[in-house]
């Protein structure tokens, strides 16, 4: 269970289907699909799976989380790590667990750069988008791909300690995280095809008709790309979230809790926000 | 007939050993007050599995994804195995008394 193949690859795939309420029992039927797109390297869909995606499910719609490829529990292919290739298996994915109606995709960092490709080459399957600290284009990342990571890390751990003594990051969890992404540094095409990537066109990125709502941190190293966005996408609603970086999970859980809320209630309506989930601070 | 705290235990240990691989566990007893970060070094994603695994095993009622979404960061990595027992256990409970009286 939890596994999916589509097109070709095994998926790690959870759902969490809409809360039934008294107030929304009527209108389960057209629950909307959210799915959520993480980011590379370090990430998995665990970011997801305990911070925003319960809220959405309580929030009224049928919450979808995978791992990209290469990444979490599902399947690492040697190569196809374009942004293409990564729109393909969220397609085929889609395909294969019967979901025909547009869905609303929430995508993080990189998993922003596929949601926004996701928008411009199929419209017709995205009704809304949330990024957030989405990347307009992955060179630099690519350029110096081990030490990026490895600062990225660091800080996910830094941040965790800080924010909550995450605890002893050694041993039989360090091996495991480090493995796997030695094997998906070395063992794929994963930064070739990172370094490859165009990034988005301006025409492209004014083609985006669905609402797009977008939350970057203050400090973060790439708010350029806010800048970008808002200035190009049709319908975009930036926020800003100050004296926070890159990891807007991790450092600003409550404001993107809050925006996810709201972005659900503006897009994807029938929508109850319950009120006992109306906002933890 | 209700599982005892006893009974899950032993279910969520099986659970456990799947997910983090027999020979981790050989040699570690895992019980009640066995932290999942300080002892196990459970991975996110293996959090995950372990939250699937729950309800896949015990059905809907145990909504253990719903259970941490309450929670802070810091409590969800103090976690221990009997906090995720007693929480099965009163989730079943819930769901008896519901079909007795419901």
């Amino acid at each position: 269970m939890a596994k999916v193949t589509a097109g070709g690859i095994r998926f790690h795939v959870q759902r969490l289907p809409a809360h039934r309420s008294s107030a929304s029992a009527d209108h389960l039927a057209d629950s909307p699909t959210v799915v959520f797109v993480h980011g590379l390297g370090f990430d998995n869909m665990s970011s997801f799976y305990f911070t925003l995606a319960n809220p959405a499910a309580r929030a009224g719609a049928n919450v979808i989380l995978y791992d990209l490829r290469g990444h979490g529990d599902t399947e690492r292919p040697t190569t196809d790590y374009s942004v293409d290739a990564l729109v393909r298996d969220l397609t085929a994915l889609l395909d294969a667990l019967g979901v025909t109606e547009p869905v609303h995709l929430v995508g993080n960092s990189f998993g922003g750069t596929i949601a926004l490709a996701m928008a411009i080459t199929h419209p017709a399957r995205v009704a809304s988008l949330l990024l957030i600290e989405a990347l307009t284009e992955a060179g630099i990342v690519a350029e110096d791909w081990e030490e990026t990571m490895a600062r990225a890390f660091a800080q996910g751990v830094q941040l965790r300690k800080s924010l909550a003594n995450w605890g002893t990051i050694y041993g039989r969890k360090l091996r495991r995280i480090q493995a796997a992404f030695e094997a998906l540094t070395n063992d794929t095409t994963l930064v070739a095809d990172l370094q490859a990537l165009p990034g988005f066109r301006s025409a492209d990125l004014r083609s985006v008709t669905c609402p797009v709502v977008t939350i970057y941190g203050g400090d973060s190293e790439i708010i350029h790309h806010a800048h970008r966005l808002r200035e190009l996408l049709p319908n975009c609603d930036l926020t800003i979230v100050p004296n926070c970086g890159h990891f807007l999970i991790l450092e600003a859980p409550s404001a993107v809790r809050e925006l996810l809320l709201r972005w659900l209630s503006l897009n994807a309506q029938p929508y109850v926000v319950l009120a006992d989930h109306a906002l933890v601070r | 007939m209700m599982p005892d705290d006893e009974q899950i235990l032993a279910e969520v240990n099986l659970m456990l050993v799947e997910i983090i691989g027999e020979d981790y566990v050989l040699g570690l007893h895992i019980g009640m007050d066995t932290y999942f970060d300080a002892d196990l070094e459970l991975e996110s994603i293996e959090f995950v599995r372990l939250a699937a695994a729950l309800t896949e095993h015990y059905g809907e009622q145990v909504n253990f994804v719903a259970f941490l979404a309450d929670r802070q960061i810091d409590e969800i990595i103090n976690l221990t195995v009997g906090d995720v027992v007693r929480h099965v256990a009163g989730c079943m409970a819930i769901s008896t008394a519901g079909a007795v009286h419901g």
